[in-house]
């Protein structure tokens, strides 16, 4: 399933909002085939780098939207080097 | 009473915990044996709520001499396996499925047999509701035999082994089932 990474815009995004976001199963794992795999937040400017496992791009925006976040950029994910290893994802 | 599966349902997963019926040692040691004349059918089991951590699962792991990382290894997980977080593993279901049957059964009762289906993905952090609820009563010669439909739901209600079992509970002031356990004919 594809990778993909987005940056978002949240002004005056609380910590509060953005737990609540993920705080059950249903919320970060939003369909069978589709789920938010990490989000990082930086409440000072209100901003969001958000990963999702989805079939379609489409999926995760959704997700975005949903939550009131503002898709600045989008991309669907090739490598990821996490803890010393580069993961290759599927094409 | 204790509230339904769908009634826990309803609530938030911290808020599910306050129906914890997992009994602590204590309990279990000095457990009060369920007769095979005080089971009803559609009567619900105890249920066992619990968040399963990565701890846990790292422990099973070591138990079970199961080295896959898909369990405990976060990075692997995600961008080798592409799942949505370390997996709550088949035989740790299996495990706590026996232990509460057992649980229910002690001291003078047996599970005889279960079986159920490993489905969904559950994860370390989702919360699950062990669950169980009584669908048929008979009596044998010397004891009573009870099944049970069971399954393991998580905090949004996904089934995570659906199943069911029989077991074996003395009659109200009747002997203990038989040990070692030879199980009735009917099979």
């Amino acid at each position: 399933m594809p990778r993909f990474i987005a940056v978002a815009e949240k002004p005056g995004l609380s910590e509060a909002e953005f737990r609540n976001a993920v705080d059950r199963t249903g919320k970060w794992r939003f369909a069978k085939r589709g789920w938010i795999v990490k989000a990082y937040c930086a409440l000072d400017k209100g901003k969001l780098v958000v990963e999702c496992e989805a079939p379609q791009q489409s999926d995760f925006e959704d997700w975005l939207e949903k939550n009131g976040w503002l898709t600045e950029d989008i991309h669907r994910v090739s490598y990821i080097h996490e803890g010393g290893l580069v993961w290759p994802m599927p094409s | 009473m204790a509230p339904t599966v769908e009634e826990l349902l309803k609530l938030e997963p911290n808020q599910m915990f306050e129906y914890d019926e997992s009994p602590d040692i204590e309990e279990v040691k000095n457990r009060q044996q369920v007769y095979f004349e005080d089971v009803e059918i559609g009567e619900e089991l105890p249920k066992y709520i619990h968040t399963y951590t990565i701890v846990e699962l790292v422990r099973w792991c070591i138990a079970m001499e199961n080295t896959h990382r898909l369990h405990y290894d976060y990075a692997f997980s995600h961008n080798q396996d592409n799942l949505p977080g370390t997996l709550f593993h088949g035989t740790f279901r299996m495990s706590i499925i026996g232990k509460w049957l057992k649980n229910w059964v002690m001291p003078n009762g047996w599970m005889w047999k279960a079986s159920w289906q490993v489905r969904e993905m559950v994860t370390a952090t989702e919360t699950t509701i062990l669950w169980g609820k009584v669908t048929g009563k008979r009596k044998i010669e010397g004891y009573g035999l009870v099944d049970i439909e069971l399954g393991i739901v998580n905090e949004e209600g996904w089934e995570g082994a659906p199943g069911k079992a029989t077991v074996a509970l003395p009659f109200r002031g009747g002997e203990p089932v038989p040990y070692p356990f030879v199980p009735p004919a009917e099979g």
